[in-house]
Parts: structure tokens; sequence; C-alpha cells
């Protein structure tokens, strides 16, 4: 029953995919205008398949059907209720399920928002676009149908002996609540980035390669990253709750494929602001926009394919060289229709001073793309080594910290300075004017800083630079809603501002917790104490608590007179142990505790306690610049594009509110 | 802007260069926050792949082997060992595909080599273009530009 509705669910979904995109193809190709409004139903029907599919899936999970393969290996009649229901994305084919599902949902969303312009090739190419990638994913799911059955098909069927029982999911995807919103959210990440690709290709298509593409995706783009974010925020809270050393954020493949996107997206949101102002780097745009999405491809593809080593592979198959090949194509195509485009792209601007707006923007693309080049470099040179000359090296932490560290200072000082740079050019006396407080608000965290003990010229170059940054940030807004009251908070400029007072917090909280970090391991006998860091902890009781799925060994301590409870959770299908270390949080340190060894009989306990300063910071910082992004996407200040040249003004055309003038710089469609 | 607010703002930004200067030289100079022998544990632990993980150091494992390279590397330390020989231990032992940083030379020395070159070259380009930018003289409305214009204006009514 499940199996045929999930795979039936699946075909039809693919079937919609394939016929919206050859209805759109032949309305534009044949240019049959009439056919083009068919795309909309095509896509409602793709995300009504999904759908169906997804739901199929989720009922096979919680009436345990065993006839499904994918339930068969990670379902289990002993996961709680809440993990059995997110266990369908604890593995490869149910994630391509989440992933289409999600992409449906925005096919049919782009549909209906530009439902009065479906005629209108530009969003006729974005939906075919669209229609296109989910056939790929689609057909990535497809039950075995003429001797071709895709490598994730989450409907295969299994015979299960009697009585038989799942292993449930990884255990690691089961001891925290986080798997319930992490990779949900992250997908609405990744996945939103194909609505602006989409439109940069319709751009490409229909030669329409202005800024209009670029005003309609502005949103989308700015939804999809903001969801990328508060994703990789959580993943890292996640793995701090987890891991128990006190690291969040451990440069793992895996990791990395997620922070790629959101580096090109993050120099795309900022480059963005240049074309649009001054008519520039419309080549350089295009190619981020479509780096952006090729990289979440090829972060999929690194997650899932096994050629890296990484604790998050969660699962291996033969889907490696699909996803590959879906990568490439998107490289050779986008590279191809920008060459063939390439024309249209020069533009005719020019940066009058490096000091300057724009010259800020092109160093914070610069800083950005070096970072990407770096993170990807990292992650897959060993990789390239060993092809060449079978040497085997490996690249972890230290390599990334040191590379980023530099990075991350110089984005920290243009963040300060950007905002109060004005456009083409300025003078030393207007910046000494405009950066004079946050550049003492800089200096005072510096001497807070040194007077509470921090050292070292990288994290206090950190702190100063932070403070000026926040500075820089705050006048902005200050300035803002001085003179337009509210609305000074909303709106691309203001909100923007509040991202970075968040990205801010951030910087300030990795340059502390990774530099200040003091831990230790201890063996502690019942009622004995040891300190650190100032700090008393004290081993009182030992206690296990047994459950259907696990055993969990919890040992209690208490912290300067409070209690935390770190435990080990021992799985009973897989064996597998998984820490659940307990953490005591304030504004100012984090005292977190992870067993190492469990006592036996009235032997010692050990446990590790690590103490690091501002971690809360961290995860502050993350809601600030998820706040900061809901303001963004707010409508502020209408300002329409400014013209490249001015009319004098008695010939300038009237006003007309209504409707947007079309724009000189954008011949309308020359298909 | 007056003598007075010129003269006010050149002392303003006269002290914030000087305070900040001598904050970091001082936190740069100070011994105070010199690492400990813990501080040094950790940070080889944090370079130090475990030979029995998928892609975590030692420091993030606890696995017995990585729980014994942790208590080792403590003993080395604590005996006065540099972090180079502590190192070079784990090497001899496992390859050097133990190191979680690559080392400077060689083929694997390029993936520091290559992100550095890249942006100065980037830095190399960009500055050829300001300059080509501050020779050219500013853009003009061609013919072909004021019919488009012209063409759009009808368009819109």
């Amino acid at each position: 029953m499940n199996l045929a509705l999930g795979s039936g669910a699946i075909t039809l979904a693919f079937a919609a995919s394939v016929l919206g995109a050859v209805t759109l193809a032949g309305g534009l190709l044949r240019g049959r205008r009439e056919l083009l409004p068919l795309g909309r139903v095509y896509a409602w029907i793709a995300l009504g398949g999904a759908a169906l599919a997804f739901i199929a899936m989720e009922r096979a999970l919680i009436t345990r059907d065993f006839s499904v393969a994918y339930v068969a290996e990670v379902g289990s009649s002993r996961t709680p209720p809440l993990f059995n229901f997110t266990a369908l994305w604890s593995s490869l084919e149910g994630s391509i399920l989440l992933w289409t599902l999600v992409l449906a949902g925005y096919l049919v969303v782009v549909a209906t928002k530009f439902r009065r312009r479906l005629t209108d090739p530009m969003v006729a190419w974005a939906l075919l676009t669209m229609f296109v990638v989910a056939i790929f994913f689609f057909g990535l799911m497809l039950r075995p149908i003429l001797g071709f059955e895709g490598p994730a098909n989450p409907f295969a069927s299994f015979d299960p002996p009697p009585g038989y029982d799942g292993p449930g999911p990884n255990p690691l995807l089961q001891n925290n609540v986080l798997v319930a919103f992490h990779p949900p959210l992250l997908y609405l990440g990744y996945v939103g980035f194909t609505v602006p690709f989409a439109f940069a290709i319709a751009a490409l298509a229909t030669g329409r390669l202005g800024e209009g593409w670029l005003i309609e995706t502005r949103r989308w783009t700015l939804f999809a990253w903001g969801f990328l974010t508060f994703g990789i925020v959580l993943g890292a809270w996640w793995s701090y709750d987890v891991l128990g050393w006190g690291g969040y954020w451990a440069w793992d493949p895996v990791e990395n494929a997620s922070i790629l996107p959101w580096l090109t997206g993050t120099a795309y949101l900022h480059s963005v602001m240049v074309q649009e102002r001054r008519g520039m780097l419309r080549v350089w745009n295009l190619s981020l926009v479509c780096a952006t999405f090729s990289l979440t491809i090829l972060g999929t593809f690194i997650t899932r394919s096994g050629v890296l080593d990484s604790v998050h592979a969660f699962s291996e198959s033969g889907i490696g060289p699909t996803l590959l090949g879906f990568f490439a194509l998107i490289v050779i195509v986008t590279v191809g229709l920008i060459g063939w485009r390439g024309d249209l792209l020069r533009s005719p601007g020019r940066v009058d001073s490096p000091i300057s707006r724009e010259g800020a923007f092109l160093a914070n693309n610069l800083m950005f793309g070096a970072f990407a080049f770096v993170v990807l470099l990292g992650t897959v040179f060993p990789l390239i080594l060993e092809a060449v000359n079978g040497e085997q090296i490996s690249i972890g932490l230290p390599y990334f910290n040191r590379m980023a560290t530099p990075i991350g200072l110089t984005l920290l000082f243009l963040m300060a300075i950007a905002p109060a740079l004005p456009w083409r050019k300025t003078t030393g006396e207007v910046l000494q004017h405009r950066l004079e407080w946050p550049a003492w608000i800089g200096v005072a965290s510096l001497v807070v800083a040194l007077l509470s003990g921090a050292r070292g010229l990288a994290p206090l170059l950190a702190f100063g630079l932070g403070g000026f940054a926040a500075g820089a940030a705050l006048r902005t807004v200050v300035l803002a809603t001085r003179r337009q009251g509210w609305r000074g908070l909303v709106g691309r400029t203001n909100g923007g501002m509040i991202v970075h007072l968040g990205v801010v917090l951030v910087a300030v909280a990795l340059a502390a917790s990774n530099s200040y970090l003091s831990q230790a391991e201890f063996e502690l006998f019942q009622g004995e104490s040891a300190t650190i860091s100032g700090h008393t902890l004290t081993y009182e009781r030992f206690d296990e608590i047994d459950s259907v799925e696990k055993l969990r060994s919890q040992v209690t301590v208490s912290v300067d007179g409070q209690t935390l409870v770190p435990s080990l959770d021992r799985f009973k299908v897989s064996g597998r142990v998984i820490g659940d270390p307990d953490t005591r949080s304030t504004l100012v340190e984090d005292v977190q505790l992870a067993i190492i060894s469990l006592p036996t009989d009235d032997g010692p306990v050990i446990v590790r306690a690590t103490v690091q300063p501002m971690i809360m910071w961290l995860w502050l910082g993350g809601i600030v610049m998820g706040i900061g992004t809901v303001l963004s996407i707010f409508p502020g200040r209408r300002r329409r594009g400014t013209e490249a040249v001015s009319a004098p003004v008695g010939q300038a055309r009237p006003l007309r509110p209504s409707t947007p003038a079309p724009r000189a710089e954008e011949p309308v469609s020359v298909r | 802007m007056s003598t007075d607010t010129r003269l006010r703002t050149t002392v303003s930004w006269t002290l914030i260069a000087i305070v900040a200067v001598a904050a970091l030289a001082f936190g740069t100079l100070d011994e105070g926050g010199s690492t400990t022998n813990a501080d040094r544990v950790f940070d080889l632990a944090r370079s130090i792949r475990c030979p029995q993980c998928s892609g975590q150091s030692v420091a993030e494992s606890d696995v017995a082997i990585a729980r014994e390279i942790r208590a080792d590397i403590a003993v080395r330390v604590d005996a006065g060992e540099s972090d180079e020989a502590i190192q070079q231990v784990y090497v001899d032992r496992y390859g050097s595909s133990i190191l979680l940083t690559p080392s400077g030379s060689g083929l694997e020395g390029l993936v520091w080599i290559i992100p550095i070159v890249g942006v100065a070259a980037a830095i190399v380009v960009l500055g050829f273009a300001f300059s080509r930018w501050r020779r050219a003289a500013p853009a003009m409305a061609t013919d072909a530009d004021v019919v488009l214009v012209d063409q759009a204006r009808r368009r819109g009514g």
C-alpha cells in the first residue's frame, strides 16, 4: 500500500516535471505563449506528488511498514515518535525525498507569486529551469521503469522475515531534538538558491540582462540565505551539544559543504548592490548566483557519496557519479550561457576610487571569494594530491583556522568602514567624521577585553574590530531611526546592519571561545571535588535509566552548587554509545561536562570539563542575524533604481507611480 | 568644518591610534596570556588525526586510541618535549597523514601557497582595473543608448 502509493506519487511528480519542462520549452521555443500558463498546473501536480510520497513514507514509518526497504533500514518499533518522524531524513533516499518536497514547494510558490506574468519569457524560463532541476531530483528516486532505476529509490521493497524489527536511525540522529529542525531549515536554504539560479538562467536565456532579474530575486535570495544561516548555526549548536569537548565547528567536509554556498551567497548579497546602483559586475553576479547553486549540488555530492571521510556522512551509495554529473552539467551550461551572452554583459560603469562603497564591496567579494576558495581547496586537496602522486595527507582544523583568521579579521574591518563610505568617492574628512564614534567603541571594547585578561594579537584584533564594526552598524541604524522612526529598522540597508551586529556577536564569540578555552579531565570518586578555572566540580551520584531503545547512564555533578547531569546513552540495537554532555551557560562563559568513562561499582568516574567564554554569544548572534534578515526582507523605503544618466529636469518623463517604468538598459525580450 | 571641530577630530583620532596601538602591543607582548601546558596539549590534540575515526582529531574523539594519544601527549608536554618533536613521534608511527596540518613543503605546500598567490593576483588585477578606470573618460551615452532609451520611453507611454 505505502509502496505503491509512494512510488506512484514519485512517478507522477516526475512525469509532471517532465511535462512542465517540455510544455514550457515548447511554448518558449515555438513562440506559443498560450502554453506557458500550464507551467503553474504542472508545478502543483509535482508538489502534490512530492507531498503524497512524503506522507506515504511517514505513514510507512509510523506504522512500521517494513515492506518498505527504507523503513526496514531506518525504522524500528523502539524509536520514540519524534525521532521516528525525523527518521525520514536520516538517510539518503529520504533526504532526497525531503529535498524534492521543498523544491516542489518553491516551484509552486514561484508560479503563484508570478501568476500574472506566466507568459513573460523571463518567468517561463525560470520555471523551466526549476522543472529541469526537479526532473533530476525526482529522477533520482524513480522506481525501476524500463530497466532504469533511480540511484535513490525510497520505495524499494523489502521482504521482512517474520518478527522483523529494524535498527532505527543512526543513534546520533535520535539523541537530540535539533534533528527535527536543522536538516529541514538547511534544505530550505540550500534548495532556496534554486530560485535566484533559475532567474539568472532566465536572464541569460532571454538576454534581459539588466537589473530586472536581480530585483525579482532579491527577497528569494535573502530568504534562502536566512534559512541557510539559521540552519548552519543550529548545526553548530547541535554539535556543541553532542560533542562534549567544547567544539561547534570542526571544518569537517560536510560542514565545509554547507558553508561554501553560504560564503558565495553572502558575497552575492553584497555585490548585487553594486550592480543595482552602478550597473556593474554583471558577469560576476551571474557567476556568483550560479556558483552558489552548483555548490549546493557539490555539497550534496560530498555529503552523500562517501568520497571524503566525515562523521556526518550518514549514508553512502552509488549516487555520487550522478550528482557529480549534474554538477558538471550546471557548470558547463552556465559558463556556456555567460560566454554566449558575453557582449550583452559588458557594463559601461567604472569604479572611481577604491576608497568608496563600491570599492569596499569589491574588497568584500575578494575576501569571500578567497574564503570559499580556501574552504574548497582544503576540502578537496587531499583527494587531488592522492590522485596526482598517491600521497595521503589530512587537512583539518589547524589549516582552516589559520587561513580563516586573517580573512575574518579583514572582513570585520570592512564591516566597520563600509557603512560609512559614500558611493563613488570620499574625502578623509568625511570618513574621520563618520567613523569617529565607531572607532571609539572599537577602542573601548579592545581595552575592556584587555582588562578582562584577553591576550594575543588575533583575538584582540577581533574584539577591537568587532566593536568598531558594531559601532558602524549602530551608527547607521541610529541615524536611520532618527530620520524615519521604526522604518529605519526595516529594508535592506537597515536590516543588513542588524545582520552585521549578529555577525559581530558571532565573530567575537568565535575569537573568545577558540582562544581562551580551558579543558581538563578529572578522575573523581563519589563525593570528591576538583577545580577548573575557578569552578568547583563535585561528583555526587551515578544512575542508570533503562528505556526501550537505550540505556542511559547519568552522572550527577555539582558545579559551584548547581547540578549538571552529563550522560552516556547506549543504544540497544546497534550497541553504539552516544554522549550527551551537559552545559551550564551564562553570557560570560559556559561550563560543559562530558563523561569519558563510567564508574564501575564504587570506582571513579572520568569526566571532561571544558570552560569556554562567550559561547552563548554565538547563538545570540545567530538569532540577531535571523531577525536582521527578516527586517531586510520587509520592504524598506521605496527607492526606484537610479538611471545611469539622469534626464535634464524639463524633459524627465512624468512619474506614474502605478506601473513601474521599463528600464532603459533592458531591451524587452529579444528571443 | 570650523578649525575648532577639525582640531577636536584630529586630537580624537590621534588618541584612538595611540590607545589602540598601545593596547594591541601590550596584549601581544605581555606574558600573562602565554600558553599553559594544558593549552599546548589541546592544540596538539587538535592537530593530530584520530587513527580510528572518520575525519576527527584526537581532541574530538573519545575512542580508546584517541584517549591514549591525548594522555601520551600530556606526558610528553610535561616532560618538556617540543611541539614538533611530539608531532614527529606520531608521524613516525602512523605516517604523515596523521597530522591535520599539511606541511609547508613539496606538493603539499601548494595548499598554503595557492590561496595567497591567488589573493595577491586578484589584488594586482584590481589595481590595474582601478588605474585603467582612472585614466578612462567617464562613460557617455552612445547613439545606440539614446535610441534604446527613446524606444523604451515610447513603449512605457
